[in-house]
């Protein structure tokens, strides 16, 4: 693992006063003239507005400008911070990593290093659209990932990323020959770091949420997406490569989770004969895109990066169950299976899904004996047998394709 | 969602390469639409259509599955049951033709039921076609089924598919329901007679070939 990786031993804290944000007071002066060019395409990130709070900006600024050293002279890169006291690691990653440009982005780093939990604990207060994807970098970043090395044969991925590139609208932008070559950069440049995991549908999806958040900012993309892929937390390259075996071990901890915490539910889809699966593995490979509104999908992965494991996604799952377990109690089979398509709904409920989260985030050991237990012959069993106990990473690089560097 | 009353529930699923259409010829079929911003299907996904062939109502479980190699194993779980399969492919793509025998074979090697199938080449609205009508026709020989050209775009031939499908499937499910008669022992999951509508008759388990 990277020295800057989040640390996952530290508990969530049980009650955070996330602030509510007010969706009707966006500015988006841009909106018209977005249409006209990408030319703003730099900024597209300012189109996925997500709502504001002026207190939660307050905040954030407040507690940011707490890192500046000195007053600042007139920025000039790298010459600037290396006029400051810092750890010296700090300044080593800086040195070697281009892809952190801001002083803010600084400053977050900085936030980040020196008070971790503090750090998370301002991610689930919110986070402002303007620090949202200099949070997400930091949360994530290895300052390698460029020097990776690259396959170039990964041919059958480029095949069906050249299928995909076209049809993965999940806004208007996508439509635009530029945005669509940044998401075939992302793309192909992730099938060349991981030909193993190459290119499986739903990458499209996430990758293009982040080009959204990132302001169309490719390269950067693709170091937070490898990350993710990298990972002993996210372990995406499990998730995404050939059987997909990641996908059936969260689902099956949240069967036995809904099993246990949610009999009522499960036996309802049981008698149904529909399985949660058909839109647990949307929300899986999708990264939400697939089934929630878009802006919700940035709440909601606010919050992944924030618990900074793939678990995320199963303490998510499970909260927006529970939050609409009455309600799923009522439909039948056709209606269960597209129960969770908030997209064509027009539903947006991440706030109260990611509160409710924050109640009941899955423990370590619930995943231990979840997989103690199961009698499915499923490929990773053994290692989540170990999951979050000394061993585990040990076991991983086994299973997983961690590209040689 | 209530349909109101049918004869037959019958599982059907929606086979071929990733991009052949299967999606929009679902659209255009159960919602009369086609989208010109369509998005590559994740897993599968679940539609419910009533079909009416002469005096009977079947209705219609359709399930639109991936077309990635790589999620096989999600959508060959949802084979079991499945009564009906309309295997895709585009006209456009010499691939998705050429891997059309791997699906049905698929079907082979997962499933020891018999089923009603039909292939359909799509995308019949393009210039660039890369396969022959001849072609199509010879492989649905081979493998005994029936083959409909179509255009999921300008929804030409789309109702055929069901109608053929639904023909063959009513011809089938009489048959078994005869079979039924003569041998009330058998039980299966495979497809469900609605049973407020009609208690005398009882699910059953296989079918012939068409």
């Amino acid at each position: 693992m990277g020295q800057l990786q989040c640390t996952q031993e530290e508990k969530q804290p049980s009650i955070i006063n996330r602030l509510e944000l007010d969706y009707k007071k966006q500015v988006n002066n841009k909106q018209d003239d977005r249409s006209n060019s990408f030319s703003y395409v730099h900024a597209i990130g300012m189109y996925l507005n997500v709502g504001n709070n002026s207190k939660l900006d307050e905040i954030w600024e407040e507690k940011l400008n707490s890192f500046k050293v000195y007053d600042e002279p007139p920025r000039t890169q790298s010459n600037y911070r290396n006029s400051l006291t810092k750890p010296r690691n700090i300044e080593q990653f800086f040195t070697e990593c281009q892809l952190m440009t801001q002083d803010f982005e600084y400053y977050m780093f900085v936030f980040f290093i020196q008070e971790k939990q503090e750090f998370k604990n301002y991610g689930l207060i919110g986070i402002p659209q303007k620090y949202r994807w200099a949070y997400w970098k930091v949360i994530t970043f290895q300052k390698d990932i460029m020097h990776k090395k690259m396959d170039n044969q990964i041919n059958s991925a480029l095949y069906h990323i050249q299928k995909d590139i076209n049809r993965t609208l999940i806004s208007e932008l996508f439509k635009e020959g530029t945005v669509i070559e940044k998401l075939d950069y992302v793309l192909t440049n992730l099938a060349r770091l991981y030909p193993q995991v190459g290119y499986c549908q739903g990458m499209n999806y996430i990758a293009a949420l982040f080009l959204m958040v990132s302001g169309a900012k490719e390269q950067q993309t693709v170091c937070v997406f490898g990350e993710l892929l990298d990972s002993s937390f996210y372990m995406f390259n499990l998730l995404f490569k050939e059987d997909l075996p990641l996908l059936f071990i969260i689902e099956e901890i949240i069967m036995k989770l809904m099993q246990k915490q949610l009999p009522k539910v499960y036996n309802h889809f049981m008698a149904c004969n529909i399985s949660p699966s058909i839109w647990v593995s949307k929300i899986l490979l999708s990264g939400f895109v697939y089934l929630f509104d878009l802006l919700d999908c940035v709440l909601l992965w606010d919050y992944i990066f924030i618990k900074g494991t793939v678990l995320g996604y199963t303490d998510l799952i499970l909260a927006m169950v529970t939050i609409f377990q009455d309600e799923l109690l009522t439909k039948d089979e056709a209606d269960l299976s597209i129960f969770f398509n908030f997209q064509d709904q027009k539903v947006k409920c991440a706030e109260k899904i990611i509160k409710q989260a924050l109640k009941k985030p899955i423990q370590d050991k619930e995943i231990r004996e979840i997989m103690k237990k199961t009698n499915k012959k499923l490929e990773l069993v053994e290692l989540f047998k170990l999951f979050g106990k000394d061993g585990f990473d040990k076991q991983y690089q086994k299973y997983s394709q961690v590209i040689k560097k | 969602m209530s349909l109101g009353y049918y004869d037959w529930l019958v599982k059907v699923i929606v086979l071929g390469d990733s991009g052949v259409g299967k999606t929009n010829i679902l659209t255009q079929f159960c919602d009369s639409k086609f989208s010109q911003n369509y998005t590559a299907t994740i897993g599968v996904d679940f539609k419910i259509k009533i079909l009416n062939i002469q005096d009977k109502k079947i209705k219609l479980q359709i399930w639109d599955t991936a077309g990635q190699e790589r999620f096989r194993n999600i959508t060959q779980t949802y084979y079991k049951g499945a009564f009906g399969i309309i295997f895709v492919y585009s006209l456009i793509d010499r691939n998705s033709f050429n891997n059309v025998e791997g699906w049905i074979k698929s079907i082979l090697e997962s499933t020891t039921d018999e089923v009603c199938s039909i292939l359909v080449g799509n995308k019949l609205d393009s210039q660039d076609r890369r396969v022959q009508t001849a072609e199509g026709e010879k492989l649905a020989q081979k493998y005994n089924m029936p083959f409909l050209e179509t255009s999921a775009l300008e929804n030409k031939n789309i109702q055929d598919i069901f109608d053929r499908l639904g023909q063959n499937l009513k011809i089938r499910l009489e048959n078994e329901g005869q079979k039924v008669s003569n041998n009330t022992q058998r039980q299966s999951g495979q497809f469900k007679l609605n049973q407020e509508a009609n208690q005398t008759e009882q699910p059953t388990s296989s079918c012939n070939s068409c």
